[in-house]
């Protein structure tokens, strides 16, 4: 599909994602199947938890702490509370583990389980409304048809550094997350889940429990959200 | 689309899509189209493809030894 968008313009914007497959426009399928192989080992590794084995819980504690403590910082902004619910989600996995059936993957049940007790602290913690992302000109359309077509006119961020190098920029991934963590809660959970996580459309609906449609409208909201969040802090002239 | 050029909200519309693939034939020539004749909109649109690469690119989040053992020792206290 990709060779039908203009070979030019595909040679400028399909650079290699860091870590994964190449260019955005050819990346799901290799996403896809690692992802398949892993739900495979991630049952065997239920089976041998619920039998008994320690490895097993080591196994999938040292499988998903790192991502999901990368999940929970960028939903709450805050180092140690991220690792405070890290901790909560890991008890009500290794408690719940032994209900679990395969009807979704581990991955993605554990990671339910991390939005539900995100969701359970924003409902403890909730003072302001998780209303429409401010600041971005199109808050109360649903419809994006109503984006302004060349908001990079008005000074989007341009990397001036490869994607794999601003990684590597400490300072950089700070801003992200913190980009990504001044969101509110409908927004940062699916960006966070879709393209960070790098679950798919329908499993994020599945998890949130919201229709394809709605992932895919707020996906692209929390999209500029943090393209203009990252304008304002590497703000350079056309 | 032939010839004909879209408006560019509609491009950014198709752009998303194309971002979700869940792009047309058809959807991918109209945007090559527009995308050739348009240089905000290729900018935009290079510009978001960076941005999902650098969500995508992010890395997760390293825990050090000493705090995963001790994360795991009160896990399995609390089991």
């Amino acid at each position: 599909m990709v060779n039908k968008v203009s070979k030019r313009k595909v040679d400028t914007v399909g650079k290699a994602a860091p870590g994964r497959g190449k260019g955005l426009i050819r990346k799901k399928k290799s996403v896809k199947r690692p992802m398949e192989e892993g739900a495979r080992a991630d049952l065997e590794l239920v089976e041998r938890f619920r039998d008994g084995d320690l490895g097993a819980f080591d196994s999938i504690f040292e499988t998903y702490s790192g991502p999901l403590l990368g999940f929970l910082t960028r939903m709450c902004g805050d180092p140690e509370d991220a690792k405070e619910g890290l901790q909560d989600t890991f008890l009500s996995v290794f408690r719940y583990l032994k209900d679990f059936r395969g009807e979704a993957t581990l991955k993605n049940w554990i990671f339910k389980i991390a939005v539900n007790s995100c969701l359970k602290k924003k409902r403890k913690m909730e003072a302001v409304p998780c209303g429409e992302i401010e600041g971005i000109r199109r808050e109360n359309a649903e419809s994006e048809d109503s984006v302004h077509p060349h908001r990079v006119s008005e000074g989007s961020p341009e990397w001036k550094l490869d994607p794999e190098k601003l990684m590597l920029d400490g300072e950089f991934r700070r801003h992200m997350v913190q980009g990504v963590a001044s969101m509110p809660y409908i927004y940062k959970v699916v960006i966070n889940l879709r393209d960070f996580e790098g679950l798919s459309t329908q499993d994020v609906s599945r998890i949130l429990g919201i229709k394809e449609s709605t992932v895919k409208v707020r996906l692209h909201r929390a999209r500029l959200y943090l393209q203009d969040w990252l304008r304002n802090r590497y703000k350079v002239s056309d | 689309m032939s010839g004909k050029r879209d408006p560019c909200t509609k491009v950014i519309q198709k752009t998303y899509m194309i971002l979700e693939e869940e792009r047309s034939e058809s959807m991918c020539e109209s945007l090559r189209i527009h995308l050739d004749e348009c240089e905000a909109c290729a900018k935009q649109y290079k510009i978001l493809e960076d941005l999902v690469s650098l969500c995508q690119g992010f890395p997760p989040e390293e825990i050090p030894e000493d705090q995963k053992q001790r994360m795991k020792k009160k896990l399995l206290a609390a089991l």
